[in-house]
């Protein structure tokens, strides 16, 4: 369903070039668990946010379910985002001055859907993640692992095919993490495509596959058995930093 | 997942967008509240002007037209711009008891009266007063809509020829009498006796000079009380306003050609009076419109301020708008609908404190002409609206075109 084939992003800076992604080929099928690991810089943010329709490689060809998106009109990627993608961030992104339950309702509100259904929607959602005493409380009074559970119920409830989980559990505790790991999880065995960026080995251990970025390239794909040997890979990592040309 | 979903949008009910972009402005009270301020105290000013502005034109129009509206008043001399009386000289004629003659017998004239006035001392029961004295004919209260409260008005008779009786206005009788019977009583105007036969219904005041101190003769009395040999005034009704242009027009010509052909007369309509009274308050619209423009400019200035600063302090909310799946337009209305509620919302509060404060200056100041034509509320809501459309444009232009990424990197 998403295929990526010779994708580079190179930011210009004065007359330097920064190449945050170099020639990356990849293949991700319906319903797959990729993680995302590689140094701070390597270019797993930039990836996820080509994948998710936000930002557009400088060069290559990236198909979404056999559609070329650089042909897709920002009405059409905008639509994309509102059907097919949910995001989940480290940071977050709930609307501060929003309760819980509107900031669930928000993507149905940009979809035109009606007032009654997009409640009823939006409370089944929160419920089924144990949030139904926090509808009515803003981002302010709730702990962050029930901000980042109102941001999953946010990211879900369109029913998108692809779930893009920027390092969501980078804010929280191990136990809200974990919970949050869980519900992500369970996301994914129900179907959803779910790509995560993290520094977890815990977290890539539960993937199908993990893809190793480093200065922009993909270093290596790691599964099956593999992926328990993956702690000493995290080691390394603090004493890398990936400067690019 | 459902594949059967739909995959492109219903447009974003105007309800939600307005709670959505009242939600933002009510996350910032106090700067919401001074931002819409400026347009709020314009809003304000040009309703209370215009609300004074508007009640004294009505005053006006009022005192002019409670003689009616069909009536034609003809006196003596050009006062018209460019006419230069008497220069030109020869032989001016006066505007004599003939000319009034001859204008009732113009088609569509129903009544014409010719006026003499003059000021003189009025005795009687051993007070005395100063006052208008009109010397007319039997047709005056019903061309000026007097009424006629006790006894009669001057008699039907020969306008050349006088008698000595004499109709007191309200005021001077109750000056002169107070409650006593004047009717069949006597008094001296200069030194001349009337008898008085009768006492004119109140009629209250014109422009602030009352009407009802003031006593009524036969004309041909009041001529030669004052020494004069030609009138003052010939008032003409007529049955319909849409004939005032033509009859005058025909007035103009007949005279002319009985003034051997010197227009040396001046002919007033009430829709003339009017126009003049109207280019008065254009010049005090005018000057209201300046005002409104001003403040409202100042506004608008505050509110894009105001956008522009809270845009840049909102670019990861409005990043993650994008990222749920907001389009450009989507975002550029949510922000361009704050800027038209903060204006709006500004512009209806100073609205209504006009309302308010007009009400209140009327209660304080009872004389005082005020009133709100709805039309400026309309004018001055719409005019609100207009600045939040001009003043959000840019800051939600901004807003739709901030690169997503970018936005939700900002935090
Ligand atoms: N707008 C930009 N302009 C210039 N350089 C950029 C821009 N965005 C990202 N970069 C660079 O691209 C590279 C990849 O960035 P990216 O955010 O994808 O890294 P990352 O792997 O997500 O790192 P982290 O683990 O710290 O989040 C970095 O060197 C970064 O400085
Ligand atoms: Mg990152």
């Amino acid at each position: 369903m998403i295929r990526l084939e010779n994708i580079w992003k190179t930011y210009e800076m004065g007359d330097q070039k920064l190449h945050a992604l170099r020639e990356i080929n990849e293949e991700i099928r319906t319903g797959e668990h990729i993680a995302l690991i590689g140094p701070s810089g390597s270019g797993k943010s930039t990836l996820l946010n080509i994948i998710g329709c936000l930002d557009q490689p400088s060069q290559g060809s990236y198909s979404f379910d056999d559609t070329e998106i650089a042909h897709r009109t920002p009405q059409e990627l905008a639509d994309i985002r509102l059907h097919e993608l949910g995001f989940i961030f480290q940071a977050f992104h709930l609307v501060p001055r929003l309760t819980a339950l509107e900031n669930v309702t928000l993507p149905m509100l940009f979809a035109g859907i009606p007032k009654a259904e997009r409640l009823e929607r939006a409370k089944s959602v929160l419920a089924s993640i144990g949030l139904e005493p926090w509808f009515d409380h803003r981002p302010a009074e709730l702990s962050g692992g029930q901000k980042q559970r109102v941001a999953i119920a946010r990211a879900t409830v369109m029913n998108p095919r692809v779930l893009l989980a920027d390092e969501p559990t980078g804010n929280l505790d191990s136990d809200s993490g974990a919970q949050v790991l869980e519900l992500l999880n369970e996301r994914n065995r129900q179907g959803i495509t779910l790509i995560t960026v993290t520094h977890d080995p815990n977290v890539a251990r539960q993937a199908h596959r993990v893809l190793v970025l480093r200065d922009g390239s993909i270093v290596r794909h790691i599964e099956g058995t593999h992926l328990q040997s993956l702690s000493e890979l995290f080691t390394g990592f603090d004493s890398m930093d990936s400067p690019s040309d | 997942m459902s594949p059967d979903e739909p995959t492109t949008r219903n447009a974003l009910e105007f309800t939600d967008a307005l709670s959505l972009s009242g939600s933002a402005i009510r996350a910032y009270p106090l700067r919401s509240l001074l931002s819409g301020l400026g347009i709020g105290i314009g809003v304000m000013a040009v309703v209370l002007l215009t609300s004074i502005g508007e009640g004294t034109r009505r005053y006006v129009v009022e005192q002019f037209t409670q003689f009616g509206t069909n009536i034609i008043a003809i006196n003596p001399g050009k006062v018209e711009t460019g006419g230069m009386p008497g220069v030109f000289g020869g032989t001016t004629q006066k505007l004599s008891i003939a000319d009034a003659e001859a204008i009732a017998r113009l088609p569509d004239v129903q009544k014409v009266v010719p006026m003499s006035v003059g000021q003189a001392r009025v005795e009687g029961n051993n007070r005395g007063r100063s006052v208008y004295v009109y010397g007319s004919t039997s047709d005056l209260p019903e061309v000026f809509k007097f009424g006629v409260g006790q006894g009669q008005f001057v008699p039907k008779s020969d306008p050349r020829r006088g008698t000595q009786v004499a109709v007191l206005g309200p005021t001077l009788k109750r000056e002169l009498f107070e409650e006593a019977n004047a009717l069949g009583q006597f008094v001296r105007i200069s030194g001349v006796r009337f008898r008085i036969i009768g006492i004119m219904e109140p009629k209250g005041q014109m422009l602030g000079f009352d009407i009802d101190d003031a006593i009524y003769i036969p004309l041909a009395s009041s001529m030669q009380l004052f020494n004069q040999d030609e009138l003052n005034e010939i008032d003409v009704t007529f049955a319909h306003e849409d004939m005032t242009e033509a009859l005058a027009e025909s007035i103009r010509r007949l005279l002319t050609e009985r003034h051997n052909n010197k227009e040396d007369f001046t002919i007033t309509t009430q829709t003339a009076m009017i126009e003049t009274s109207g280019k008065v308050m254009n010049i005090v619209t005018l000057s209201v419109g300046a005002i409104a423009g001003i403040s409202l400019f100042v506004g608008a200035v505050g509110i894009f301020t105001m956008m522009w600063i809270s845009v840049g302090e909102r670019t990861s909310e409005i990043g993650l708008l994008r990222a749920v799946g907001a389009t450009e337009n989507q975002v550029l209305y949510l922000f361009l609908l704050e800027a038209v509620l903060l204006t709006t919302g500004g512009g209806a509060a100073g609205a209504l404190t006009a309302l308010g404060l007009g009400a209140l200056l009327r209660a304080a100041v009872p004389g005082l002409p005020v009133y709100t034509d709805p039309i400026y509320i309309f004018a001055a809501l719409g005019m609100s609206t207009l600045t939040g459309i001009v003043s959000g444009l840019a800051p939600a232009r901004r807003a739709a075109s901030l690169p997503p990424v970018e936005s939700l990197r900002s935090e």
